[in-house]
């Protein structure tokens, strides 16, 4: 309980800390790191208790943490202590660059934190907020309030620069997510009804825990039309194939700590909701129903992301591409169903959470310094910015699943896991979907890191040098992490990856 | 002599007025030429459905549901207009509605989803009441309409409305089948309605201002 507290306490604290913060704007982003920080170091925590003493459950079911959550949690802790740490050496530049030309403050003014930068913290601490909500919430309606919520806040995150393509992208990013939640909504009422007509409890009827314990009174037919509302609605806000339109354009456009937020937590929360209701149809109707389901959209997203990345020239448009894909992948895993696949996609989860944080980070350095996104100008990064570019190309080298990181570990457990279970084609298409994408990284990325310039795009030759140290370090830290997690996998998330699995696969923890 | 109607009985012709009502309102919506006429339109129906849900409410005794109804009034049919009048005014467009389909068109294909939405609830459910048929259907109807509305209005001010519409949809979807939500639940769609206007009314102000247009052909930069 009281880490419950604690985990909303601490972005409440630290949004008030940004909104409010009197003294100079250089240490705003130090003290935001520090409250993130903290707030990992909660999340942790709660993890450790989950696996020593059992799942969390309060208000009758109201909130509901268990492994699952726990997973979640400590993604929305850690990326979001990379992005806050990131944002220390990457906002105040860039707001810099970016600001609307205006009379030049007096020097004492110019010292305290912008407005804009204290918007943006407000922003970024309720939008953690909001993710926290979804992460512990045990009912389908206060989920679907969270994540309706993390919509609204995120929105003038991603159109931050109120410029013509950041607000287009904040109007796509609200009104397709919005519609989508909207469906949701109805896949929620729908599974109120069938609660209703199976006379259930209706003061605990959208509860997780209770909908899993009254399975085999719901009428299935119900079930089975409320899960495809679901799908599509939570699937537009985790950005699966036919509805990711949002997707590239959000994550290109928003501030990079605010791109890997979107890419590596938000996506991930709206997973959650998907996996909880996916385990719900298995115990009312039979599993394959619910599996080729996740099967298609995985499949679709990771085959529609393939010529998009093939031929993308936009590097943040890139990693968005490849966060489609990676949520594709991890659909796979999922809906693959065997217990090595579901692991797989779990543990593909917090892998794709640290990787393409790093990712984001360095296309954010890079594009700062190069003063474009194109990867036809960002060429021949090595000689500008050495550091950055040896990150990004390990960070490319781990992202499309090559050993020694972690992530080749899960695209291995999702792929065998196929493989064993005898779904010969599915484990084919994404071996060779996961191999062109492969091409397609390195060659944009060999570009960027030892190309040459095209000549006349750049005045005066771009200044050598570092511009983030944070930056830096929040790179350093994803990519030790990527090392850690394949040879010193730490024993929580490893018990907490173990029991999610157990619990989508058997519904095991559930006492049914 | 007749005795005195209770009522209970007097619910089933309530509510059928009341629907007819929520729907002439849909269609004049669709058939507005001017803004500020939508949203007046859009408050109507608001009204319509929070005093279908109020009258379903007195009529069970159901006090939990009253004060839903009353919220939801003050909701749909006062702030929510309210807001967006605001932003319309503060955002010099022009006040007539832009579509990519001719308005006596849209109408047109707004009944034809009315009657679409009646038909497949009646062969879908046909052995249920006439009531949950009746509000099942004006349910879809107006989550038809308002999709239909955010395809083929090109100002984004009109998207907002249309996803509004779609939202009263839902409204009566859920009148329909479990009559009421969980109070919280309810409570907390109500409050994310009016963040959500809130925040759509920021954001179509700030693309007025650097855009210099709210229809949809601008926003169309950001492709592939």
């Amino acid at each position: 309980m009281q880490f419950l507290t604690l985990l909303f306490t601490l972005p409440a604290v630290n949004a008030l800390l940004g909104l409010l913060w009197p003294g100079h704007r250089r240490w705003l982003g130090p003290l935001q790191t520090i409250g993130s920080a903290v707030l990992f170091a909660v999340t942790v925590g709660l993890a450790h208790h989950i696996v020593t003493v059992g799942p969390i459950s309060l208000w009758q079911g109201s909130i509901y943490v268990d492994a699952l959550s726990g997973i979640i949690l400590l993604i929305i802790g850690g990326v979001g202590t990379l992005a806050a740490l990131y944002g220390a050496g990457y906002m105040i530049a860039d707001l810099d660059a970016n600001a609307p030309t205006t009379a030049p403050a007096t020097s004492a003014e110019s010292n305290r934190p912008p407005r804009r930068l204290r918007f943006y913290y407000l922003l970024f601490n309720l939008f953690v907020l909001t993710m926290l909500a979804m992460a512990i919430s045990g009912n389908m309606g206060m989920f679907w309030m969270a994540i309706e919520g993390s919509t609204m806040f995120s929105a003038f995150l991603v159109g931050y620069y109120t410029k013509k393509a950041p607000l287009e992208a904040a109007w796509k990013y609200v009104i397709l997510c919005t519609v989508g939640i909207a469906f949701a909504l109805i896949g929620i009422v729908l599974t109120y009804y069938a609660v209703l007509k199976a006379q259930g409890n209706l003061a605990q009827g959208l509860n997780w825990l209770y909908l899993y314990k009254l399975a085999p009174k719901l009428d299935p037919h119900l079930i089975k039309v409320a899960f495809v509302f679901i799908l599509v609605g939570f699937g537009t806000k985790a950005g699966l194939a036919p509805i990711h339109n949002w997707l590239p354009d959000a994550h290109s456009e928003s501030p990079t700590p605010i791109s890997a937020m979107l890419s590596c937590v938000l996506l991930n929360c709206a997973l959650l909701g998907i996996i909880r209701y996916v385990l719900l149809t298995q115990l009312v109707i039979d599993p394959a129903f619910a599996q080729h389901l996740l099967l298609f959209f995985g499949l679709l997203s990771l085959g529609l992301a393939v010529p998009f990345i093939l031929v993308q020239q936009n590097i943040k448009r890139l990693l968005a591409y490849s966060s489609m894909e990676h949520i594709g992948l991890i659909l796979i895993g999922l809906g693959l169903g065997s217990p090595l696949a579901v692991l797989g996609g779990l543990f593909h989860m917090v892998n794709h959470a640290a990787i393409k944080a790093l990712m984001f980070f360095g296309a954010g350095n890079l594009a700062q310094r190069f003063q474009s996104k194109q990867t036809t100008h960002i060429q021949g990064a090595f000689g500008i910015m050495p550091l950055t570019s040896t990150l990004l190309l390990l960070g490319v080298l781990a992202l499309c699943g090559s050993p020694p990181f972690s992530v080749f570990l899960s695209e291995f457990y999702i792929l065998q896991g196929g493989l064993a279970n005898g779904h010969w084609i599915v484990s084919g298409l994404t071996l060779l979907f996961l191999i062109i994408i492969f091409g397609g990284f390195l060659h944009t990325y060999l570009g960027i890191v030892m190309g040459t310039a095209p000549a006349g795009h750049h005045d005066n030759p771009l200044p050598k040098g570092e511009t983030n140290p944070a930056g830096l370090l929040a790179m350093g830290c994803s990519l030790v992490l990527l090392l850690a997690m394949t040879w010193w996998l730490p024993k929580d998330l490893n018990s907490l990856l173990h029991s999610a699995t157990d619990f989508i696969v058997q519904g095991k923890g559930l006492g049914l | 002599m007749s005795p005195t109607p209770s009522p209970e009985s007097m619910l089933p012709l309530l509510v059928d007025y009341i629907v007819a009502w929520v729907l002439i309102c849909t269609i004049l919506f669709l058939g507005a030429q001017r803004l500020k006429a939508k949203i007046q339109f859009y408050a109507m129906q608001s009204l319509g459905l929070s005093v279908l849900l109020g009258a379903i409410g007195l009529a069970h005794q159901n006090t939990k549901a009253l004060i839903l109804a009353v919220v939801a009034a003050i909701g749909k049919c006062i702030i929510i207009p309210l807001i967006l009048r605001y932003v319309k005014r503060r955002v010099p467009m022009n006040k007539g509605v832009e579509s990519y389909v001719a308005i006596p068109t849209t109408m047109l294909m707004g009944g034809g989803m009315i009657m679409a939405a009646h038909y497949l609830t009646n062969h879908l459910f046909y052995n249920q009441s006439h009531l949950f048929n009746e509000m099942l259907s004006t349910g879809m109807a107006l989550v038809f309409i308002g999709m239909l509305v955010m395809m083929v209005r090109k100002k984004a001010f009109t998207q907002i409305l249309g996803l509004y519409v779609v939202d009263n949809g839902i409204f009566c979807l859920t009148m329909a089948t479990v009559f009421e939500m969980p109070m919280i639940i309810e409570m907390g769609i109500l409050f994310e309605l009016l963040l959500g206007v809130l925040v759509m009314g920021i954001l179509v102000q700030r693309i007025h201002d650097s855009f210099q247009a709210v229809t949809l052909d601008e926003l169309e930069q950001l492709k592939g």
